[in-house]
């Protein structure tokens, strides 16, 4: 049993975890944050998708222990401050690129973290960036656009470059 | 029209970004147990004994199922083959022996670890070939004592079988002018490929009752199935459906619902049966492998004279809702074309493997494949373009079916030239690159469905539907209906989808029915809201119905708008509520000519689609590698009430039918299935999808709202003709044999 | 399950002989992590993400890169020093898996996967790299990475790979790889190559195949073969012909036969190698 301190969404959370327990267990299990789906449990589909300190991971795979004084953020923590959506978000919902939403938090995240490395990707670097994210119900096709959609939204918002998610919020120690 | 046929974000948009959308392993229930499965490790084995003495102590453990503890009623298929728990055949590597629920996942598995099961292992058969040979072992060594529906063929390890035949093909591939081309075709199975893992809760309620959570296509139906074995009233039986995280025909017969049940029936906290991928692999219902044979007459001008074909598919251990695969496959063979002889069949077959069930378009692509490759190989021998001469041959208005059907708002030669000029047919390719064209029909359905709408006095608005959102849309595609008949903002609508406890029955989502029936319902459900609203209206505004207008939520005098009263108002003058309620109408199916079938269940196609596709292809003749350069589906819907929808049916469907048609392969070895986890399993990556260009005509179907056609199958149906078809343009020679992977075409083309 | 987060190297080398043979070292976990779930949950699991200098990128002596077992997928195919240094490596780092994998699979887990195919392993073996092995009675040794690759470190061992060396690359490189779909998935086959030419003439070659053998191999027939010889595409096409019937011994599983392997390593090796002969950027496919 080892305790680590996660951030996750900007709120610290004091743990004690099993070695080979994964963030994607401690997500859904112990903090209740169910935006994060299991859809194979060995890396090969994506819908686990979470971002550590702005990068994708596959949750499934990646350890909780290795999730010490790091910032997680989930598909809940993507929205600004004030609610309202992050702008890959509502490109995702004006380019209707979901239908049963099961991919959807992992493909949105693994989309954030892409944009926030590149400011003008074309078709062809989103599908790449992609490449891990399994959908099978969209053929992709609106996926891309949203991805492209989302892009000019960053740049026209000024975002380029921006980590995506909510910074962490260091208890005080009054 | 204001709504219906617009472009609107879908109503579960906004849930499903945030990751509020709630899917049956989200639902949290205080106090759960956690349920694990013991399966068996033969492919065939007789179960001899179940003892449960030292697993029942085990820290932890609140109940354990069984064959000796459950009922041991028959499931209620067409043919009565399966039981809850083997009794005593275990048909299959996977198939569940016990299962066990306790505090903890880890309690749970080492107490189904220690169930001793006693086997006597026997031979299997796992090849569905061998199992037509008369010396096979027997799958149901006990098949003559089975009951069965009418019409139902069951012989030996024989499941189904159906045949169509007119005129005389023999005399036909006699005629010395007749030009004749022979081919044979092996499919691999396949699977679903939904993202989300089955899974299932229940929990046994105070006085008997039962609420099952769950993500399934059918929970109406699943309702009454599990009511009635577990020997329940229906009404005390509740089924509580989540969003579903894709289904695609492969939730719709019953998995982990079963056994959370069973597990809850016998305690008393809520069981949880969450599977992982590999679990939800092992319990797999495939899309069915197999074998197809085509003899195919035509004369040197190109008519087509006589066909023969011949189906064998892979059921596995049990009947299930397989059967449809072969009807519809035989249905397919001679379509879209005018082919005066036919002699067509298709045989199912018993084999100690998962059993297959109805995944999208069941029969739709492997059918498809093999008839258009086989066709284009003709064509070739004859020297005509495969294009002309599919045009040459396609139906029209006033031809027949392959039953006799009278076909009419028929669009095959429309789709077919739409399909092929937007992959520029005809125009210059570099070598090694091809195009290829391909055409199919299908069948719409109309399944039992209702709905309500409630107008409460608050001002909300309450769609009940029982048709789930499976990511097919009726969140997306009912809202619009309701909306155009009420004048509402489909944005404003409450869902309330499948709760078997909103009684608002429905036949599920599958065989291309959902907008048809569920559409039907939800019309008619409007229609009877919009009728009591002006009624309240008419007396509220002291002005005839005739004058007054339903606008975004409110009924107004025509000309005068500040003479209105808002739907809220009507409700509360009503007593709190205004409902409408609709149910579809039960269709007739077309009438056909049954003297040219022999027990086809399926030989007649209500309000049928036509749908062609074409492909441009580049090979890499040195590896064999497959590069889909653009697709491009023509579907002929009727009318499409949410286009959005429709274009991501016919785009999902393109990929998932480049997914069968270049690289998914389920792998079988001589003990059973070897893991089918994502690794292996190579469903297509965005990086795979092609340029698919979408063109939708419509054609009324003279029936269900605004002449609408099923939707969600055909798109599925022709991708992986017209790539193999393209294949065969670029290289000369295309695989027989799916998925046509690089090592298949490099081997295909160095046969040549 | 043990678990240790050692900050040091030799805290963690001691860790692994104290615990032997149950002792494993984690890494980016991304395939033991699940190997270790599927079994009972014993042992001892020696976390090395904080010795620092694992995760280091360093010109260790002049033409030498020094990169340490930790260093990501992501960061091989980004990192400036790899990129000017070894751009076979960076090249191939970058066709890794996916992003979620690039940014958590690590060039010590990839070599020590037993993948015959393995990226970043293949084209190491094209690039002279050194293996850094600590842990031994004497202290760290210095192995060619086919040396390693002979005695591969399974779980268990008390020896832990500790950083690749790779010397600068002035050859001209390619990498080429086959899957059945177009992306994320581990190759079918693979080849990398990197040719120096002088004059007009090969001067020295090397040449590595993934998947036609148990572990990724050197193709030293086909490189004997290409050693003086001209630039040339039917050179290219007698080498490849040599690695596929000489260096690859390919077997036959439910993904590919040892037939189509063998074609396939010809196929590609002569591709490479013309794209290694043109100077082209080197990249794969």
């Amino acid at each position: 049993m080892h305790p680590i301190t996660l951030f996750a969404n900007g709120e610290q959370h004091a743990l004690v975890v099993e070695p080979l327990e994964t963030l994607l267990s401690v997500l859904r299990d112990r903090l209740r944050l169910t935006g994060t789906k299991e859809g194979c449990g060995t890396g090969y589909c994506g819908a686990c998708t979470v971002l550590v300190d702005g990068r994708a991971v596959n949750s499934c795979l990646y350890l909780a222990v290795d999730t010490d004084r790091r910032e997680v953020t989930t598909i809940e923590g993507l929205a600004d401050e004030d609610g309202a959506l992050h702008p890959v978000q509502a490109a995702f919902i004006e380019r209707f690129g979901l239908q049963c939403g099961y991919c959807t938090p992992g493909m949105i995240l693994a989309t954030a973290a892409f944009l926030s490395d590149n400011a003008e990707p074309t078709a062809r670097d989103a599908q790449r960036a992609l490449a891990g994210n399994l959908c099978r119900c969209t053929g992709y096709q609106p996926i891309i656009a949203s991805v492209l959609d989302a892009a000019a939204r960053l740049r026209e918002q000024g975002r380029t470059g921006e980590r995506p998610g909510k910074r962490a919020r260091i208890r005080s120690r009054a | 029209m204001h709504f219906v046929g617009t472009r609107r974000a879908r109503l579960d948009a906004a849930p499903k970004v945030t990751g509020a959308a709630v899917y049956t392993a989200d639902v949290e229930l205080s106090g759960a147990l956690t349920g694990v499965i013991l399966r068996s490790p033969h492919a065939f084995a007789r179960v001899l004994s179940v003892d449960i003495s030292k697993a029942r102590s085990m820290p932890g453990v609140r109940a354990i199922a069984h064959a000796g503890n459950t009922p041991d009623a028959l499931m209620a298929f067409g043919i009565k083959d399966q039981r809850l728990f083997p009794r005593p055949y275990a048909r299959y590597i996977g198939e569940p022996i016990a299962a066990v629920a306790a505090d903890t996942e880890a309690e749970a598995r080492a107490a189904a670890d220690a169930i001793v099961v006693g086997y006597d292992v026997l031979q299997p058969v796992l090849d569905a070939l061998r199992a037509l040979a008369p010396d096979a072992p027997l799958v149901h060594p006990d098949w003559r004592s089975y009951e069965k529906a009418a019409g139902r063929v069951l012989r030996g390890n024989i499941c189904g079988h159906n045949r169509i035949r007119r005129g005389d093909v023999e005399a036909a591939f006699k005629d010395p002018d007749a030009v004749i081309h022979e081919s044979r075709f092996r499919f691999a199975p396949g699977i679903s490929g939904y993202v989300e893992p089955r899974a299932a809760a229940a929990r046994r309620e105070p006085g008997g009752g039962l609420t099952v959570w769950c993500g399934s296509q059918s929970p109406y139906d699943n309702r009454d199935e599990l009511a009635e074995l577990f020997g329940l009233p229906p009404e005390r039986v509740r089924f509580v459906n989540q969003f579903v995280g894709g289904a695609f025909g492969g939730k719709i017969l019953m998995a982990a619902e079963w056994y959370a049940a069973a597990l809850a029936l016998q305690c008393d906290a809520p069981v949880r049966v969450i599977w992982s991928r590999h679990e939800d692999g092992m319990h797999i219902y495939p899309r069915h492998g197999g074998f197809a044979e085509f003899k195919t007459a035509a004369k040197r001008d190109g008519t087509l004279l006589a066909m023969r074909a011949s189906f064998v598919y892979d059921n596995g251990a049990y009947i299930g809702y397989g059967n449809g695969t072969a009807q519809i496959s035989t249905m397919l063979a001679p379509a879209p074309y005018r082919i005066p002889n036919l002699d067509i069949e298709g045989t199912l077959v018993y084999t100690n493997k998962q059993s297959a069930g109805p995944v999208r378009a069941p029969g739709g692509p492997p059918a498809n494949y093999a008839k258009e490759l086989h066709l284009d190989e003709l064509a070739a021998k004859l020297g005509i373009d495969p294009l002309e001469f599919r045009l040459r041959n396609a139906w029209e208005d006033g031809d027949e079916g392959p039953t006799g059907q009278k076909l009419s708002g028929v669009r095959v030669k429309d789709a077919l030239r739409r399909a092929a000029e937007a992959v520029g047919w005809g125009k210059p390719l570099p070598a090694s690159s091809g195009r290829g064209v391909a055409a199919t029909w299908w069948f719409s359905a109309c399944g039992a469905s209702t709905a309500r709408i409630e107008i409460m006095q608050d001002g909300t608005f309450v769609l009940a539907t029982g048709n789930p959102e499976v990511g097919t849309g009726s969140a997306a595609g009912m809202p619009l209906l309701a909306a155009e008949i009420l004048g509402i903002d489909p944005a404003r609508f409450k869902l309330a989808i499948s709760d078997t406890a909103t009684d608002t029955h429905d036949g599920g989502v599958g065989g291309s029915s959902s907008t048809f029936s569920a559409g039907m319902a939800v019309t008619a459900a409007a229609t009877d809201a919009r009728i009591k609203l002006l009624a309240r209206a008419e007396q509220a505004l002291e002005a005839r119905v005739d004058d007054i207008v339903l606008r975004d939520g409110r009924a107004e005098v025509r000309g005068a708008t500040d003479r209105g009263v808002s739907f809220a108002e009507l409700a509360r003058a009503a007593g709190g509520t205004i409902s409408g309620v609709g149910e579809s109408t039960e269709q007739n199916d077309p009438e056909f000519d049954e003297t040219l079938t022999e027990t086809h269940g399926f030989a007649a196609w209500l309000a049928p689609s036509y749908t062609a596709s074409a492909a441009e292809v580049h090979v890499d003749r040195d590896t064999g590698a497959v590069t889909v350069r653009k697709l491009a589906t023509a579907q002929d819907v009727g009318f499409a009430v949410n286009p959005v929808g429709v274009v991501g049916q016919i785009e999902g469907g393109a990929v998932m039918g480049l997914g069968w048609a270049l690289t998914e392969e389920l792998h079988y070895d001589e003990r059973g299935l070897v893991k089918p986890d994502l690794k292996d399993y190579l469903m297509p990556t965005a990086v795979d999808a092609p340029e698919i260009e979408v063109v939708v005509l419509d054609s009324t179907s003279g029936v269900g709202p605004y002449g609408l056609k099923g939707v969600g199958e055909p798109p599925i149906t022709t991708p992986p003709a017209a790539i193999a078809c393209a294949i065969r343009a670029a290289v000369g020679v295309a695989p027989h044999e799916t998925p046509m992977t690089p090592e298949r075409v490099w081997r295909t083309i160095n046969e040549k | 399950m043990q678990y240790f987060e050692p900050n040091f190297l030799d805290e963690a080398l001691v860790l692994l002989d104290r615990f032997a043979p149950d002792s494993y070292v984690l890494a980016g976990g991304t395939i033991l992590a699940p190997h270790l779930r599927s079994g009972p949950a014993d042992g001892t699991l020696v976390n090395v993400k904080r010795v620092r200098e694992l995760h280091e990128i360093e010109v260790e002596s002049p033409g030498v890169l020094r990169i340490g077992a930790l260093v990501t997928a992501r960061e091989l195919s980004e990192n400036a020093l790899v990129l000017a240094h070894a751009p076979l490596l960076a090249a191939a780092a970058g066709t890794v898996g996916s992003q979620q994998l690039r940014n958590v699979a690590t060039i010590g887990g990839n070599l020590c996967s037993g993948i015959s195919s393995a990226d970043l392993c293949v084209a190491l073996l094209a690039c002279d790299a050194r293996c850094i092995v600590a842990g031994g009675p004497t202290g760290p040794i210095a192995l060619t990475l086919d040396q390693f690759l002979n005695d591969r470190l399974g779980t268990g061992s008390r020896l832990m790979l500790t950083a690749v060396e790779v010397p600068a690359c002035s050859a001209n490189t390619a990498y080429q790889k086959i899957q059945v779909r177009q992306a994320f998935e581990i190759a079918l086959v693979n080849v990398a190559v990197a040719v120096e030419i002088a004059s007009g003439s090969i001067a020295r070659a090397r040449v590595a195949l993934g998947g036609v053998a148990p572990r990724p191999i050197r193709a030293r027939n086909a490189e004997r073969h290409l050693e003086g010889k001209g630039t040339t595409a039917r050179v290219a096409q007698t080498a490849a012909e040599i690695a596929a019937r000489d260096d690859a011994k390919p077997s036959t599983d439910h993904r590919a036969s040892a037939e189509y392997r063998r074609h396939i390593a010809a196929v590609l090796a002569q591709r490479a190698l013309l794209a290694a002969f043109e100077s082209r950027p080197v990249g794969a496919r």
